[in-house]
């Protein structure tokens, strides 16, 4: 087909470059310039907007030609990077900095710095939610983001129409997105991997659809304003500053809560029998694995958290629309689930934050967030293609002195 | 001694390939029997059918682990095999989940008795003690396996960075785990060197005779199945052309035939 280009040049780095940067493009191309939206009730394209797309493909042509140009000795360099290997000691202590520093923060920081704080943590533990579907039992969820929307607009719609409190509504956002992953995970996990990955795309973008379509109750395109703030036990309604400052604390709460239950979960036997399953769910049929069960189960835990996230996200807003759950935010956060190490709590917060803090730190640089993005991500893969954090800790550790185990 | 298996008029066809044809044979409580035959005879096919990977065209399996009560494999879906029947396999070409460390690997084994102790999920995530008892005698259990099969120092390497021996012999453990009734070995001795086949040999009379595991395996190591098979049945094009003990199917004119050519015989 391409015959009558010179050999010479088919076979140099500036055809590779060149061939991955017609790929990336087109493959990026229906994502960031062919975007659905609502045009006085009617579906139409989105304006074309090429910018952003412009960038990415831009973005993944420079970190091509950084790959290709970079000196050797650079490479491997890269390549051998140690892993974020710490002791036990050594995270604890770091863990225990970690959250003193993140309650001390709202002291030292400012309302936009707090807004963003938050903004991050509700992020972060969303990926850690995907974090169980897609890390550990393996079931790429290109729909994650349509159980968060669920969980944001159970709250929005409950709490504006019907007056329902923050904290009564809480449960329901949780049981509403896992009821909704039960009846869509239960005939799709039957399907092997590239099939649920489709299906579950198809899923996010109906919800995204109902949500603008179905006018009448979600408010269509125009979303749901004026969501009522949730206090805790009568804390966080005096002022903005003191209502910002218990947002920040609930939504730090809750990324302590999520960290756990993964952590726990993943020691657990349902946590092993899902990394059994992503390794090979044939051998863990023969052992007596029900397969769907253990990925519904996945599905469902997964979908709890996105809920929950979304009815935070929901009341710190206080506005919702379908705008904030589009295809590309799934994106964003499987971004951050790989780009921090399949299964890896800290890789994928540390992702995360980098993900979501970069471009709001710095303004203009926020234009060029595609561009950055589409960069790292080819670095990533070729250099760490398995993450920032690699290394796999196992749930259980023989330690034959004692005989005694540790989880 | 009685029949634990007890397979009846099996077949089993994908469109119009008949891949295995009205076999009928039984595996006796506490014994070892082996299934032999030239490639594509349907050997792993009827193992196939008996673990209820495939689903059976025709023929009864039903399991008699205690004479009163009889399990109809049939009925079964396949993790129930494994579960409630507890026939346990390992495959021809080894399947380990092989990012996880080996001790891992011998916990999944233990999966529905871990589960249940943990009341899925709910008294593991609280600790409770109930739970971290039933963990440490998993553990204990796991351990016991490993180091029968000589693999107590490699219990926290990750399975897929055994060599290839040792990852054999963690299938087998893996199973043993979850305490089988019926262990049905695919090709348990392929690849192996003549040292490890002798162990190999070693060790399965060690599970029948002294643990009380009823054996089915697939071999073509003749050396292996000649020696430790109280039973041993052919399969040729997917029938049944011969069964009996390692003496008689020696000598039976059509496994020699079958395996020779027609002048042997």
């Amino acid at each position: 087909m391409l015959s009558f280009l010179p050999p010479r040049f088919l076979a140099s780095s500036y055809a590779k470059i060149a061939g991955w940067t017609l790929v990336a493009a087109v493959i990026l191309f229906p994502f960031f310039v062919l975007q659905a939206v609502d045009h006085n009730g009617q579906l139409s394209l989105a304006p074309m907007t090429y910018r952003p797309y412009v960038l990415a493909v831009l973005g993944v042509f420079l970190g091509l030609c950084a790959v290709f140009f970079l000196p050797a000795p650079l490479r491997a360099l890269g390549q051998s990077c140690p892993d974020f290997a710490v002791s036990d000691v050594q995270k604890k202590g770091l863990q225990v900095l970690l959250v003193v520093g993140l309650l001390l923060l709202p002291l030292v920081s400012n309302r936009a710095e707090l807004d963003l704080a938050t903004v991050v943590l509700l992020s972060v533990a969303l990926a850690w939610g995907m974090t169980i579907v897609v890390g550990y039992a393996g079931l790429l969820d290109l729909g994650y983001i349509a159980f968060y929307a669920v969980g944001a607009y159970t709250y929005a719609l409950l709490s504006t129409d019907y007056g329902v409190s923050f904290w009564v509504a809480l449960p329901l956002c949780a049981l509403l997105p896992a009821a909704l992953a039960f009846c869509v995970g239960f005939p799709i996990l039957r399907l092997r991997g590239d099939y649920f990955a489709i299906v579950t795309l198809g899923f996010a973008e109906i919800v995204r659809t109902l949500l603008i379509n179905a006018q009448s109750i979600t408010g269509g395109p125009n979303g749901v304003a004026e969501i009522p703030r949730p206090t805790l036990l009568g804390w966080g309604a005096a002022d903005l500053d003191e209502r910002m400052m218990m947002l920040y604390v609930l939504a730090l709460a809750w990324a302590v809560v999520v960290y756990f239950v993964m952590r726990r979960l993943r020691v657990l036997p349902l946590g092993r029998a899902w990394e059994a399953l992503r390794e090979d769910d044939i051998a863990a049929r023969s052992l007596g694995v029900n397969v769907h069960r253990m990925k519904l189960s996945a599905h469902m835990i997964g979908a709890m958290i996105a809920g929950i996230c979304g009815a935070f996200f929901a009341a710190k807003q206080g506005f919702v629309s379908p705008e904030s759950f589009t295809f590309l935010d799934t994106a964003f956060l499987l971004a951050m689930v790989v780009l921090g190490g399949m299964g890896s709590p800290w890789g994928v917060a540390l992702a995360a934050t980098l993900i979501v803090a970069l471009p709001e730190v710095s303004r203009s640089f926020a234009d060029y967030r595609m561009l950055f993005f589409g960069m790292v991500m080819v670095l990533v893969m070729i250099f760490r293609p398995r993450g920032f954090a690699t290394a796999r800790r196992p749930s259980v550790v023989y330690k034959p002195a004692s005989g005694e185990k540790t989880s | 001694m009685s029949n634990l298996l007890t397979v009846t008029d099996l077949s089993m066809a994908f469109g119009g390939l008949v891949a295995v044809d009205h076999i009928s044979f039984a595996v006796k409580l506490g014994s070892i029997t082996a299934m032999i035959g030239p490639n594509g005879a349907g050997k792993t096919t009827v193992f196939n059918c008996v673990t209820r990977f495939y689903t059976p065209t025709s023929g009864q399996m039903v399991l008699t682990p205690e004479p009163e009560s009889a399990l109809d494999l049939h009925t079964l879906s396949p993790y129930k095999v494994a579960k409630k029947a507890r026939v346990l396999r390992t495959f021809q070409n080894i399947r380990l989940f092989g990012q996880m460390s080996v001790l891992e690997n011998v916990l999944i084994g233990q999966h529905n008795l871990l589960m249940r102790a943990s009341s899925c999920s709910v008294a593991g995530l609280l600790n409770l003690k109930r739970y971290r008892t039933a963990e440490k005698d998993a553990m204990d259990l796991a351990m016991g396996w490993l180091e029968i099969m000589g693999l107590t120092e490699d219990a926290n390497r990750p399975a897929a960075s055994l060599p290839y021996g040792a990852q054999r012999r963690l299938e087998i453990a893996r199973c043993l785990a979850g305490r089988p009734r019926l262990l049905c070995l695919d090709e348990p001795a392929a690849g192996l060197n003549p040292k490890e086949s002798l162990d190999l040999k070693n060790l399965l009379k060690t599970l029948c005779y002294q643990h009380g595991i009823t054996i089915f395996l697939i071999e073509h190591d003749m050396s292996v199945v000649m020696e430790i098979s109280d039973h041993i049945l052919v399969l040729d094009y997917g029938r049944l052309l011969a069964q009996g003990t390692p003496e008689a199917v020696r000598t039976h004119p059509d496994v020699i035939r079958a395996y020779l050519g027609e002048d042997a015989a």
